[in-house]
């Protein structure tokens, strides 16, 4: 039943030796998401994977999973599973005796036992590789027994603590693609701990990002991305331009002059873009008579493959803008070159206020 | 290795590298081996030295229950010895380890070391006999005196005490490089406590237990020292046959003998021990 929260904390604290890893974090997730915790190292994020799975317990607060408080249950009674994110898998038992020991310490019968690590392994395509030991296994193979091993056991909650962050790209970047499916097919509620923020846009139905025991924003991935909470929400979810700003009749008054903006300003605030949002036009070519229009100067242009990545500067103000790398024949289509000027069109919408 | 290297250059290389640990061996374990061997199959002479005939007379000698019971004595020694080191030395490698002191903990069960090993015996021997420290405690309370001096029980103690610290440094190994995450990760599939620790932690130590347990097992079968001054011939183990045939008796070749069976028991039982444990103890063991 989507919708229903299956997994409430409430005022959870949490503190190691004197420093506060979690800070009063107030959190529900939804029955069937797949739920992202992003943050940089040390926020707090993992602490907070730890206090669900039953590792650690809360110094204060509520932690609720299906209706019941857990807060002080131990993990081999919660109904959740982990993926570790070295997999731990167990070295002396092979594919088979992994899968099949959550099942066992239920007391399973071996018939059913058989019958259910089949299907988790061949859920994670794994079949064939029941008698391996996992030294005898690749990175991405050992992730999927870690996987088929908690999915067998048909958690509740599975809890992912950045289990893609030991692969290389193209492997990670595959096994995105799966976890995505495999959450859709089985329906299961995924917690998923990264500090890598493109994981987080790409995978996830709603995402927390923390910071230093807090939760800063909790939004679906566009809400995060294209109106972030605060400088930090936006400064670490992909690259912005920061504007300091003040109120003014027109707008908001920049260092680039004063800009329009979609609603008035009230207080001293920073406006952010996005590099992606600013548009480009050559100065020569009859600049479009518009506001928000700014003059910039092309310092340096970084060529990444699909798009051209622009550093401009507009007196004192430095500029990110990208532009797509489209055929040049179509209209609207331009490229720069080093020190050329521009003209950069920073839309309305497209500014968004933050406060610190 | 560049390419020019003749046959003689790599010869020379393998005589440099191989070479020292290569004669090492054949020096000092090889040759006395072979010689013990040899030694076993000669018979005493008039005055003690070694001659003819040769044959298997030493062995047959074995199989008199006099040594055989000596013998069994020593098994229970041994096995007793180990057993009782691993249920001490286990738990105590785990403490060590998890200490924020460890290191000073290694120290002090190090130290023993630094005292010579007859003081050491000795020690247990003032503080055992009839006068001694425990005797004079348990009278204090209005019991004993107990006769733990001789007998087999403080040959027993001694040994254990003298064995376990190599029983313990080993499994220390194993506590320190333990993925404590397979803990967790057993706990989460569902396991409670005991469990975790005998799926998750024990297979984690094996190596330790069973390179611990050869080191108490192999000494203590053949110790004399600490039979000798506790058990006072009342404890007679095979190595203070062995020690007997080489000093008082003078019947090297006897003695020769009783080294070649006990050396022999000792491989077997290892060999066994190992095949229990599957092919990765195999492995260990050579």
């Amino acid at each position: 039943m989507a919708g229903e929260a299956l997994v409430r904390l409430l005022g959870v604290r949490k503190g190691f030796g004197g420093v506060v890893a979690l800070d009063s974090v107030d959190l529900e997730v939804k029955r069937g998401e797949f739920f992202s915790l992003l943050g940089p190292s040390g926020c707090g994020k993992t602490t907070l994977l730890r206090l669900l799975a039953g590792f650690d317990t809360p110094d204060a607060g509520r932690i609720e999973i299906a209706g019941r408080d857990v807060s002080r249950v131990p993990p081999y009674e919660r109904p959740v599973n982990t993926v570790f994110q070295n997999y731990a898998l167990f070295p002396h038992m092979t594919v088979e005796g992994n899968v099949a020991f959550g099942l066992r310490m239920k007391g399973l019968p071996a018939g059913e036992v058989r019958k259910k690590v089949a299907w988790a392994l061949e859920l994670v395509d794994l079949l064939g590789l029941e008698k391996r030991y996992p030294r005898e296994l690749s990175g991405g193979q050992k992730q999927r027994v870690a996987l088929a091993r908690a999915l067998v056991l048909e958690p509740e909650v599975l809890l992912l603590d950045e289990p893609l962050s030991a692969l290389d790209l193209k492997l990670r970047q595959e096994l995105r693609v799966e976890l995505m499916q495999l959450q859709r097919r089985l329906g299961t509620t995924f917690i998923f701990v990264t500090h890598d923020q493109e994981e987080a846009l790409v995978m996830s139905d709603r995402i927390a990002v923390m910071r230093s025991g807090r939760i800063e924003q909790v939004g679906l991935p566009d809400e995060v991305y294209e109106r972030p909470k605060n400088r930090f929400v936006a400064d670490f979810l992909g690259r912005s331009n920061f504007l300091p700003a003040r109120p003014h009749p027109g707008g908001a008054e920049t260092p680039l002059g004063v800009l329009r903006l979609k609603e008035p300003l009230s207080q001293e605030a920073h406006l952010v873009i996005r590099p992606e949002k600013i548009r480009l036009y050559p100065v020569g070519n009859g600049a479009p008579a518009r506001e928000n229009l700014v003059r910039a100067k092309v310092e340096e242009i970084v060529y990444t493959g699909a798009e051209n990545q622009y550093y401009l500067r507009a007196g004192e103000v430095r500029l990110l803008a990208y532009t797509l790398n489209q055929d040049l024949q179509e209209p609207g289509a331009e490229e720069f070159a080093y020190g050329e000027e521009v003209f950069c069109y920073l839309p309305p919408e497209n500014l968004v206020v933050v406060h610190e | 290795m560049n390419e020019a290297a003749t046959p003689w250059q790599r010869a020379f290389r393998v005589l440099v590298t191989v070479g020292p640990g290569g004669l090492w061996l054949l020096v000092f374990v090889l040759l006395p081996t072979l010689l013990v061997l040899m030694a076993s199959f000669l018979t005493r002479g008039p005055y003690g030295e070694l001659t003819g005939p040769w044959g298997f007379h030493n062995y047959a000698k074995i199989l008199h229950p006099v040594y055989l019971e000596a013998f069994a004595q020593s098994l229970l020694v041994g096995v007793l010895a180990t057993v009782i080191s691993a249920l001490l030395g286990y738990p105590l490698a785990f403490y060590i380890a998890r200490h924020p002191q460890r290191d000073l903990l290694l120290f002090l069960l190090l130290l023993p070391f630094l005292t010579n090993f007859l003081i050491r015996v000795y020690a247990w021997l003032v503080l055992l006999q009839r006068e001694g420290l425990v005797n004079a405690l348990l009278g204090a309370f209005g019991l004993g005196p107990l006769v733990l001096y001789p007998s087999f029980f403080a040959v027993l103690l001694a040994t254990v005490y003298t064995f376990l610290p190599f029983f313990v440094l080993p499994v220390y190994a194993s506590v320190e490089r333990l993925d404590w995450q397979l803990l967790e990760a057993a706990h989460d599939l569902g396991a409670r406590p005991v469990k975790a620790f005998l799926h998750a932690v024990l297979p984690q130590t094996y190596p330790g237990l069973f390179a611990g347990s050869v080191l108490v097992f192999i000494p203590a079968m053949g110790t004399f020292v600490v039979a000798d001054l506790l058990g006072a011939g009342r404890v007679v183990l095979i190595g203070n046959l062995i020690q007997q045939q080489f000093g008082i008796t003078r019947d090297w070749a006897f003695g020769a003998a009783l080294s070649v069976f006990l050396m022999g028991f000792v491989l077997l039982s290892l060999y066994l021990y190992a095949r229990l444990q599957g092919e990765r103890g195999l492995k260990d063991l050579v």
